[in-house]
């Protein structure tokens, strides 16, 4: 087992008086596929933001215990779809200096193509970011936290607007730069048989920190009532994914 | 030619450089932060600063400045606190400034307070605006990057340890300082559009960020060099004249990117 990143201790928050979360309490550690799930609301994305310190407005304590690099891949950014913006430009706020952004060298636009590559939309670098798709944003989203070479990545549903064909390709990549990488990866997820398939550690959220372990031991029928209010259970593929690290 | 001469003729020469460089160039972020509202709350409280120079009869230049610099530290500070929208800030500003300066300001001079007026600009104010439109354009060129991505993405920029609220306090008074120095000349009811209207012609048929921000501040000096010739030519105000040329470029674009699009 590695060494522990960031503890959370007694998180809680809330708008106004609705209460949101209470009580979370449980660790990152090295090495780490953690798997956060809940239902909508839950408040999964609001624990991530403020992990990464985009949302001050919490109790309870959040201490890092190291200051890994870290990449983080949003649920989605808002801006206007006319913007005259490319990817590559975007990327460059990313790496290199201030003046690399004017001139940007070879050796960086390669860093990016290759980024880009990695999950398959190479050929998209000088499209305009208000030209992609919603499964081409998410992918560039995916590479773009990836530039920096980063240790730890929180990713908040990684695999929402791709289609379902892709999802696959996005978690089995997602997992091959785990290995390749040796990250310690934080995802906010909906797909229970995903999780269930590639997380180490789960908690799940419903107020309360309602489970806590590895996916084996507490996605039971009885744990997923107690999240979800109603029947959901781990849809297990016929197929085997190429990676499955419980094999 | 003596030396008085050729200074007087360089005056025009420089703030046509100052204000037709720096405002468009500021534009750019403000586009890019959809935040086209706030140029003009700022002038509207600078006019503010303005009327009270005149009731207590201090050089307005002081209360330009002052209030510029007090407009964005507000701005800045507000947009973060409270429940409050920043286009509902916006809008309580810039009426009640808009108000309390038109009470104040004697109505002789509050036609040429809205529209500039070229006339009043002193050597002292053509120097000041050199001296903010270098710190301006050096400030956004070199850091271009980083304010960039702070306005795009600010989450992302934190999360990759940019100082977010440092940089968005520093350009929020980088426009206020922008307002400031065109003030005078433009007028408070048209500055704004010399931040906006380069910008907004550029962005209809760039591609890119970088040649954006090249063909915005081309845009405004173009419209301000035409613009200040006019109005010493026909006896125009400045502020209007320079807008109305910003404008025809503006439309002009449009329409010639809507013909040349629908012929390939």
């Amino acid at each position: 087992m590695g060494e522990k990143i960031i503890s959370v201790k007694n998180l809680g928050f809330g708008f106004g008086k609705r209460q949101i979360l209470k009580n979370i309490t449980f660790d990152i550690t090295e090495g780490d596929i953690l798997a956060v799930i809940g239902p909508n609301g839950a408040g999964k994305t609001m624990l991530v933001r403020s992990i990464l310190g985009l949302n001050d407005n919490y109790t309870g304590d959040i201490v890092w215990h190291k200051k890994p690099e870290t990449g983080y891949v949003p649920q989605k950014i808002s801006f206007e779809k006319g913007f005259p913006l490319t990817v590559k430009e975007f990327f460059l706020f990313e790496t290199g200096s201030n003046l690399n952004f004017w001139w940007p060298n070879k050796k960086k636009e390669e860093e990016i193509k290759q980024r880009l590559d990695d999950v398959k939309i190479g050929h998209l670098i000088n499209e305009r970011l208000g030209d992609l798709s919603q499964g081409e944003m998410q992918r560039m989203l995916i590479a773009r936290s990836l530039l920096e070479n980063p240790k730890l990545i929180f990713f908040d549903e990684p695999a929402a607007g791709i289609d379902i064909s892709t999802e696959e390709t996005v978690y089995n990549l997602l997992y091959d730069l785990y290995k390749k990488l040796n990250l310690t990866m934080v995802m906010v997820s909906h797909e229970l048989s995903v999780v269930y398939r590639f997380a180490t550690k789960v908690i799940c959220l419903n107020k309360d920190l309602v489970c806590q372990g590895t996916p084996q031991e507490v996605l039971t029928p009885e744990a997923l009532q107690e999240v979800f209010g109603h029947h959901a259970s781990v849809y297990k593929h016929a197929h085997n994914l190429e990676h499955d690290h419980s094999s | 030619m003596d030396w008085l001469e050729i200074l007087n003729n360089i005056y025009p020469i420089l703030i046509s450089l100052s204000l037709g460089l720096s405002l468009p160039l500021i534009g750019v972020f403000v586009i890019l932060r959809r935040e086209a509202l706030l140029p003009d709350a700022i002038s509207h409280i600078i006019l503010l600063g303005i009327a009270l120079s005149i009731t207590f009869k201090i050089n307005p230049l002081v209360g330009i400045l002052a209030f510029a610099v007090l407009a964005g530290l507000a701005i800045s500070l507000l947009k973060n606190k409270a429940n409050l929208a920043l286009d509902a800030i916006v809008g309580v500003f810039f009426t009640t400034s808009l108000a309390l300066g038109s009470l104040l300001i004697p109505s002789e001079e509050l036609l040429e307070t809205f529209l500039g007026n070229i006339e009043k600009l002193t050597r002292g104010d053509v120097l000041l605006s050199t001296v903010l439109a270098l710190i301006i354009i050096i400030s956004l060129l070199v850091k271009f990057r980083d304010f960039a991505f702070v306005s795009f993405a600010p989450d992302l920029a934190k999360v990759d340890k940019i100082n977010v609220k440092k940089y968005e306090i520093f350009f929020v008074l980088l426009l206020s300082l922008g307002v400031a120095m065109g003030i005078k000349l433009m007028g408070t009811l048209l500055v704004s559009a010399l931040i906006i209207v380069p910008a907004a012609t550029a962005k209809i048929f760039s591609f890119q960020i970088r040649p954006m921000t090249g063909w915005s501040m081309i845009f405004g000096l173009l419209s301000v060099l035409v613009g200040l010739g006019t109005t010493t030519t026909l006896n125009s105000p400045p502020g209007p004249t320079i807008i109305l040329i910003s404008a025809s470029i503006f439309f002009l674009t449009f329409v010639m990117h809507s013909i040349f699009r629908k012929r390939n």
